[in-house]
């Protein structure tokens, strides 16, 4: 049922603006918090250059550990932005207005997470930056176009550009709003983000023209990029890493862990900042049921995964299934995927009582992301561990603590900088909001009033 | 043209402002004026139907089951009709789920095309004794016993009966007023079909939750049929050919086609069955931009594996890409993906075309016989292979088959299974209206052009 | 010839349309005033607006730069070092089309964005009359015409109960917000 609540454009305007003229006690505890942890980071990444790679689990077979399962996971959880965003603008469903910006920014800094893992993991990453800057070839060093390694940057940085000027072309307005609204040098700050932004027809119908064209050309790239990502596996020739289903398997788990993030960014959103007047119970209920059918989707994908993996009868793969599936901590991986991934979220959001609660539907997309970060590790590690054809070059992979605290740190990271961009930009788009009061109307059937949308085709 | 009024240069489509005795008249104008119409298209297709299945009997079913390639065109027909006819319904679901206010119209022109799963099934058990037994070859059965032909048997038989209970379901209200209104020969069948339907406030309640819960249950049913059926009919038939996002790649392409089947449907309403005022551009426009995103995702689906067996290189991948796609069925490959993805694409990506009645209907047309050509393709490379190739769990394609020429027998079996779906199809339209009254009327409450200030806007209206 | 600008400050949007109509009646063209507003309204509130853009072209020209960027850095890099890898042809067309895929899709991308802040004219660092109070909620009525017509369109605003009315030689003094 759409609730709604006519506020006075003041009203809207000073509550959405809260967070960034007031800090609330848990954002002081959220900074601090995050901010440890994120030392810790720091510390770790710089633990790792200095003694190098070595202070890792990573050792032959297993080039690929714990940082690049997370910088897969942070790819994933990069899609939220854009399925929420992009495909909701193009549909125009009323329910995005609150939810787009703050998924947009998740976009933007779990992109930029996910790019430092690779960077990082070369151990000495200013000679990876020696290599590539500038893009010549008088040190005889060039980059193998043909390979996935190449895609990948041209993919990520595409669609953290795009990313990044779709979030700040329609933040444009709130800019010029917070503009009018400062003094001093926040003023002098907001007034050149704001590019003397005026308001009038002509610049608003650029900004709805804008919604859907650079929602419909940031879509496609928002499909290659975890595809791409994907086949950084995929297309190699280690045994259950080479399947066909890769890409699009990779990109419904992406939209399946990013829209579930996306519940826990409102949720959070929702009690830090007091916004129970915009992120209200009915944008629960339909990103909820948003994500019983991304969440089917990827069982499907899933189960075609194993399935296939299984079904050549090859007795490498099968090996390898037989340690995913039957041996510790695999087996474990296993039911905590299907359980956490699915079986527990999916048949609680069925019910509407739940989906319209939000401490259900914040620990359920919680299990969802746990769930999901395992998924990845399940994906890549077990086929590293045994990728040779000898039992003597099998070996085991066991994190270190530098691994341990890199993952941990990277959700600070990105905690930490959505904190700070609340408290420099509104986390919630104003001109949507009062767009959406605009917009808002009502249709008398018989005794009912109905709540309506204007819509302008 | 049935628009009235303009939205800055957006036409508002005239099926908004009518009144729900309007749309009841032309209920009964179609009921009125079906039988006759469709009478003489009815008779054609059955004749060719007879005429499919006399070929069926003269050839394939002559030379038995162990030829398994004589009935490579049979099989051809039997995953075409469950790609377009079965992913209709599919679409239907989506759209109401998915509670677009532009949809009633709509529901019914493929929801119809449910009532043709009897002629695939049929098909399915008479091509289930081509296929050997499980236990001594690769597939996804694992070599279950009775497999694939109980179990095969027992999800088409399932998938068949969702399909007929849901076209049955979400025309109860419409069949009452056929009951009620129709023309002495109608009203029989629609009585016994629609029995108990008094239209009280507790029967719409009911039939507005389950109409939907259904469709998702045809939804969940179809996606693993489509899965079984590419893992038994195509990947399980060619040795080495070991890939897992083909069963998606199958249903996505599906999922096409029956948008694609869809939209060429509401043209034909539209331009023969007096539905002017109720498919116009807004639909057609909808329609042709989920059209042109699937047919972007045929594409994606179609890369995906591509891309893996090209970067590969292993001769066991090199050697599925020379038969299925470069060089044995080269130029079916070539004309399907010209149909399914580039022309679908160059035609569509044009805003002005998307929005037109007839860019999605010709794109439409383009990708329903790019889906044949796909499937002829498919079927006649898995079907090439005889079963000593496939015994033994056979890893590797040793001997690669000259493609597989259709006889004029292969064509009458075609053509013929076609005629039949679209002859079940015409029946049922003598009994179903159009528009769907209960859907159009319903929407009728929700929508209303209204002034404001001074534009003219849709005002949607959303009960839940 | 002298432009002259007056910014007329409505409360509501009965009032803001009203004052359109106004202007209308007194003779001022749509091309003459402009509305400014803290949300968008839809199309045609205020009466139809002229004023084409060309937005669509600017995605074209950026794809087609990302094109050939992209070409050039798959060709270029490959035809510099022809070394065989994994057995893969010297000019690969496969990797060669999803780096090109993600330039087109780059230079769409950014030329869009040039292309909105282009047709929108932003940045915008002319001298116009404004007023913080339209982001608080208050829509603007602008119009710019010639010095002899300006005392008319003051007219044709106050008809319409406005909040302020704003001159480039101040109100009631107040001092207009310059931006």
């Amino acid at each position: 049922m759409q609730e709604r609540h006519r506020l006075g454009e003041e009203e809207i305007t000073r509550e959405l603006l809260r967070p960034l003229v007031t800090t609330p006690a848990m954002m002081w505890v959220g900074f601090i918090g995050l901010g440890a942890v994120l030392a810790i980071f720091v510390f770790a990444v710089s633990w790792m250059f200095y003694w190098g790679l070595g202070v890792t689990g990573l050792q032959r077979p297993n080039m690929w550990g714990f940082m690049i399962v997370n910088f897969v996971f942070w790819i994933g959880i990069s899609h939220a932005g854009v399925m929420i965003s992009a495909i909701l603008r193009l549909t125009q469903a009323e329910w995005r207005r609150p939810v787009t910006r703050a998924a947009e920014v998740m976009t933007i800094f779990s992109l930029m997470t996910a790019m430092l893992h690779p960077v990082i993991h070369t151990g000495r990453p200013w000679r990876t930056l020696y290599w590539v800057f500038p893009y010549d070839f008088w040190r005889n060093l060039w980059p193998d176009v043909r390979g996935p390694l190449v895609w990948d940057p041209s993919a990520i940085l595409t669609y953290l550009t795009g990313s990044t000027l779709f979030l700040y072309t329609t933040m444009i307005p709130d800019m010029a709003l917070a503009r009018d609204r400062t003094t001093g040098w926040r003023r002098v700050f907001y007034t050149i983000l704001a590019l003397g932004w005026r308001g009038n027809e002509r610049q608003w119908k650029m900004q709805t023209i804008a919604g859907f064209l650079l929602s419909g050309l940031i879509l496609p790239v928002f499909v290659s990029v975890h595809s791409i990502v994907s086949w950084d596996f995929a297309v190699s020739l280690v045994p259950t890493w080479h399947a066909t289903v890769f890409a699009p398997y990779f990109v419904i788990g992406a939209i399946h862990s990013g829209v579930s993030a996306v519940v826990t960014l409102m949720a959070l959103m929702r009690w830090l900042f007091r916004f129970e007047n915009y992120i209200r119970l009915e944008h629960f209920d339909a990103i909820g049921r948003l994500l019983i059918a991304v969440g089917t989707g990827w069982l499907w994908f899933f189960l075609l995964d194993i399935f296939f993996a299984i079904y050549p009868q090859e007795a490498r793969e099968l090996e390898i299934m037989q340690f995913r599936l039957f041996e510790w901590p695999f087996n474990v991986l296993t039911a905590l995927i299907f359980i956490f991934g699915y079986f527990i979220p999916v048949p609680i959001w069925v019910f509407q009582r739940f989906r319209r609660n939000v401490k259900i539907m914040f620990w359920t997309s919680i299990l969802v992301n746990v769930g999901m970060w395992a998924e990845r590790y399940w994906l890549i590690k077990p086929g590293l561990m045994r990728k040779y054809e000898f039992t003597f070059d099998w070996n085991w992979y066991r994190p270190s603590i530098v691994e341990i605290s890199i993952v941990l740190g990277s959700f600070a990271l990105v905690g930490f900088l959505l904190l700070v961009f609340s408290k420099i930009f509104p986390p919630i788009s104003v001109w949507e909001e009062k767009e959406g009061q605009h917009f808002a109307q009502q249709l008398r059937v018989g005794k009912r009033v109905v709540n309506a949308i204007v819509r302008e085709f | 043209m049935a628009t009235h009024g303009h939205a800055h240069g957006h036409e508002l489509q005239r099926t908004w402002e009518l009144a729900p005795a309007d749309v009841l008249g032309s209920a009964l104008r179609w009921m009125r004026s079906t039988a006759a119409a469709l009478r003489r298209p009815l008779v054609i297709a059955a004749i060719l139907f007879v005429i499919g299945i006399v070929a069926i009997v003269a050839f394939p079913l002559r030379q038995g089951f162990a030829n398994r390639q004589a009935w490579t065109y049979v099989a051809a027909a039997f995953l075409y009709l469950m790609s377009t006819a079965a992913a209709a319904p599919a679409l239907s679901t989506a759209l109401r789920v998915a509670r677009s206010h532009w949809r009633r119209p709509v529901n019914r022109a493929s929801e119809i095309w449910a009532v043709t799963l009897v002629i695939p099934f049929l098909l399915y058990l008479l091509l289930l004794p081509t296929f050997p037994g499980t236990e001594d070859r690769l597939s996804v059965w694992f070599g279950w016993p009775l497999s694939p032909w109980l179990w095969g048997a027992i999800l088409l038989l399932t998938l068949t009966g969702a399909g007929y209970l849901f076209a049955w379901f979400s025309s109860l209200p419409d069949l009452a007023i056929v009951r009620d209104h129709g023309e002495p020969a109608q009203r029989g069948f629609a009585a016994w079909l629609s029995r108990g339907w008094v239209g009280s406030h507790r029967q719409w309640r009911i039939y507005e939750k389950v109409v939907n819960n259904i469709g998702v249950l045809y939804v969940l049913i179809y996606v693993p049929v489509m899965t079984v059926l590419a893992s038994d009919f195509i990947i399980a038939l060619i040795p080495g050919y070991f890939t897992a996002v083909f069963p998606a790649y199958f249903t996505i392409t599906s999922f096409q086609a029956g948008i694609a089947l869809t939209i060429v449907t509401m043209a034909v309403l539209r331009r023969w069955g007096g539905q002017a005022d109720y498919l116009g551009r807004e639909q057609f426009w909808a329609l042709g931009k989920m059209l042109l995103a699937f047919s972007l995702l045929w594409f994606y689906f179609w890369w995906s594996e591509f891309i893996i067996f090209w970067y590969g290189r292993t001769p066991r991948e090199i050697d599925i890409l020379r038969f299925l796609m470069f060089e044995t069925y080269l130029w079916p490959f070539v004309l399907s993906f010209a149909m399914n993805f580039a022309l679908p694409l160059l035609i569509l990506m044009w805003n002005p075309i998307r929005r037109s009645i007839a860019g999605p209907t010709v794109v439409a047309a383009i990708v329903l016989i790019g889906n044949l050509i796909d499937r002829i393709r498919l079927t006649s490379a898995a079907f090439s292979q005889p079963d000593s190739a496939l015994l033994g769990h056979a890893h590797e394609l040793h001997e690669v088959p000259a493609a597989y020429i259709p006889g004029i027998s292969d064509i009458l079996i075609l053509i013929g299974m076609l005629a039949g779906a679209l002859a079940l199809v015409l029946w049922a339209a003598r009994y179903l209206p159009f528009p769907s009254v209960a859907e159009v009327v319903g929407g009728l409450w929700l929508r209303a052009h209204q002034p404001f200030k001074h534009a003219r806007l849709i005002v949607i209206g959303k009960t839940e | 010839m002298a432009i002259r600008e007056v910014l007329g400050l409505y409360r509501d949007l009965d009032s803001a349309v009203a004052a359109a109509d106004a202007l209308r009646d007194a003779g001022f063209s749509r091309s003459e005033f402009e509305v400014l507003s803290n949300a968008p309204y839809p199309e045609g509130t205020f009466g139809e607006e002229s004023g084409i853009h060309r937005l669509f072209v600017f995605p074209l020209i950026g794809a087609a730069c990302g094109f050939a960027a992209g070409l050039l850095i798959t060709g270029g890099t490959q035809l510099s070092y022809p070394l065989l890898t994994g057995g893969k042809p010297l000019l690969s067309i496969p990797p060669m089309i999803i780096i090109m895929y993600e330039g087109t899709m780059l230079g769409a991308l950014i030329f869009t964005v040039l292309g909105v802040l282009f047709e929108s004219r932003l940045p915008w660092i002319g001298r116009a009359l404004y007023d913080p109070r339209i982001t608080q909620g208050y829509i603007g009525i602008l119009v710019r015409t010639a010095p002899e017509r300006e005392a008319r369109a003051i007219e044709a605003l106050r008809k319409a109960n406005p909040e302020d009315i704003l001159t480039e030689s101040g109100n009631a003094g107040r001092q207009p917000a310059r931006s």
